[in-house]
């Protein structure tokens, strides 16, 4: 897996030659820089590059494996005057200023910048406005200002990146830089569940580029293996769900598009309940299948039930009925804005309950990033395949967790045709907050002719584009490559 | 130094500091007046 992406980078100079006794402006000049290879040497290892303005005297051919200005006279230190941090430009300007006693009797022709007193990241010859070239004779009435601004302009991305704002900011504004850690990702659930790791950094300056790699075997948090605290459920023959990897996250960078195309065979054994129904689970959402085997043998008068995100109502899916939703906070948060924060718990409280019928069972899930103090959220459920009937304990307590903040999700197989969920926090000293909380149905698997029986092996073939499945021997090689390049 | 967050009329968001008491929009070159007081629409906190 590998993502690559490419800031460019510019500088350009403007001067302003002042009359120390009058305080009119009497000349300005300007310089479009030529970045230096130099500076490439600083950015790929997230170094300093413009703390100096370094000004001189000579001329000659620009080349941009100079280190110096043709002829230095001199350097100050400068100063912001203005910066903009925005997506997808940005600008940094600083300055310094030639006192009227200071460098007289040069005159003036380069101008560069730097983080050191001599070597020079940008050159650039002094012009005037119609691209003349200028030289500025310093003396003692002249005060000189010299405008030194870089400009930043990160790509736009078309297929669902993004840019966080650390490397940004360093590049405008010497902020911090980013970290040498990766994360895979998913945009498949509103969480974004992710895992990380610590990378390896490789630079070249000539190649301009800063690398970072690692390789994932981590089953914690995305994929068919996820366990642990993270994953609570209970599904047909243990089934995990299948969280594809679809983005690749340098922190403090970007979370990046990946790349794949390949194909993913996902096996099933049948369990007595999905028998007795005829129809399969699946684990994954979406039905873009492109074969299906029973026992060894293609099938193909499979189809599906809808699928997708369940926000609560009746009119989302044609075989479920909300049977009732109560008005606790906690409930009407979380279906409509996908958030609730407890507020400090001192006992025990009922936050919500819902009763839904569907013809077809539930393949059901909830999940949600949670930030814990020491309060926990349990979920139990119940279920019954008649109105009359008493409500049977499918699983109690789900969710409970420790302090932390972690990803949740909560995957249930019942065939049985109403389901209650139940939601209450359990005391503590603290409080918890839940974020991009989110319900949804999987699709699950029907057949016209074809009859499963319990121990069955079904085997699906699916063709994955731009997300990267997870299988039981997951190791995956990641690689994040960053292009400094010159432009705008 | 004036920093502060503002959303422009053309939709770019940015952040700026500055020692001007003005800030150019990065996108559309609208000049807007920086005050030491925050307004409404601006969003300036001065320093």
């Amino acid at each position: 897996m590998r993502a690559e992406i490419k800031p460019k980078f510019h500088n350009r100079f403007d001067i302003e030659v002042t009359n120390a006794d009058t305080g009119e402006v009497e000349l300005r000049g300007q310089a479009e820089n030529m970045v230096l290879d130099r500076i490439y040497t600083r950015l790929v290892a997230f170094s300093s590059y413009f703390d100096q303005i370094v000004f001189g005297t000579g001329s000659g051919t620009m080349d941009p494996t100079r280190t110096t200005l043709f002829n230095r006279v001199g350097n100050k230190p400068c100063s912001t005057v203005e910066l903009i941090r925005a997506f997808p430009v940005s600008k940094w300007t600083k300055s310094i200023r030639l006192e009227a006693t200071e460098f007289n009797g040069n005159i003036l022709t380069e101008v560069g910048i730097s983080e050191t007193t001599t070597n020079i990241n940008t050159h650039a010859m002094i012009t005037d406005a119609e691209g003349n070239q200028l030289t500025i004779e310093k003396t003692p009435v002249r005060i000189i200002d010299i405008y030194a601004t870089v400009f930043v302009e990160f790509d736009e991305f078309t297929d669902g990146g993004e840019w966080y704002t650390t490397l940004r900011d360093y590049l405008a504004g010497a902020g911090s830089v980013p970290s040498n850690t990766l994360a895979i990702s998913t945009s498949k659930y509103l969480c974004q569940p992710n895992v990380g790791m610590s990378a390896t950094a490789t630079t070249d300056a000539v190649a301009r580029t800063r690398k970072l790699n690692c390789q994932f075997s981590n089953y914690a948090v995305l994929g068919i293996e996820a366990t642990g605290s993270r994953y609570f459920g209970e599904t047909f023959k243990d089934r995990k769900l299948d969280i594809p990897v679809d983005r690749l996250i340098w922190t403090g960078v970007g979370s990046l598009p990946v790349t794949f195309d390949g194909d993913m065979y996902y096996e099933y054994v049948v369990s007595a309940e999905e028998a007795a129904a005829n129809k399969l689970f699946l684990n994954f959402k979406t039905t873009d299948i492109e074969e299906v085997k029973v026992n060894g043998n293609v099938i193909t008068d499979h189809y599906f039930t809808e699928f997708g995100d369940f926000n609560y109502t009746s009119e989302e899916f044609s075989f479920l009925d909300v049977l009732a939703v109560s008005n606790h906070r906690k409930w009407q948060d979380v279906i409509n804005t996908h958030y609730y924060n407890t507020g400090t718990i001192g006992s025990t409280v009922q936050c919500g309950m819902v009763e839904l019928y569907s013809e077809e069972g539930f393949n059901f899930v909830i999940s949600f990033r949670t930030r814990q103090g020491y309060a926990r959220s349990f979920y139990d459920f119940a279920t019954k395949d008649n109105l009359g009937d008493a409500w049977v304990n499918y699983i109690t307590g789900l969710g409970n967790s420790t302090n932390e903040t972690t990803f949740r999700y909560i995957h249930i197989n019942t065939t049985q045709k109403y389901l209650r969920i139940n939601c209450y926090i359990t005391e503590g000293y603290g409080s918890m907050e839940l974020f991009d909380w989110q319900s949804y149905l999987l699709p699950i698997m029907k057949f016209n002719t074809t009859v499963l029986q319990e121990g069955d092996i079904v085997l699906i073939k699916r063709h994955h584009i731009n997300e990267i499945p997870k299988g039981t021997n997951y190791l995956l090689n990641a690689e994040a490559v960053l292009l400094l390049g010159e432009g705008i | 130094m004036k920093k502060g967050n503002i959303i422009c009329e053309c939709g770019q968001e940015f952040y700026y500091e500055t020692i001007r008491d003005y800030v150019v929009c990065i996108k559309c070159g609208e000049r807007h007046e920086l005050k030491l007081d925050s307004s409404e629409d601006k969003d300036e906190v001065g320093d």
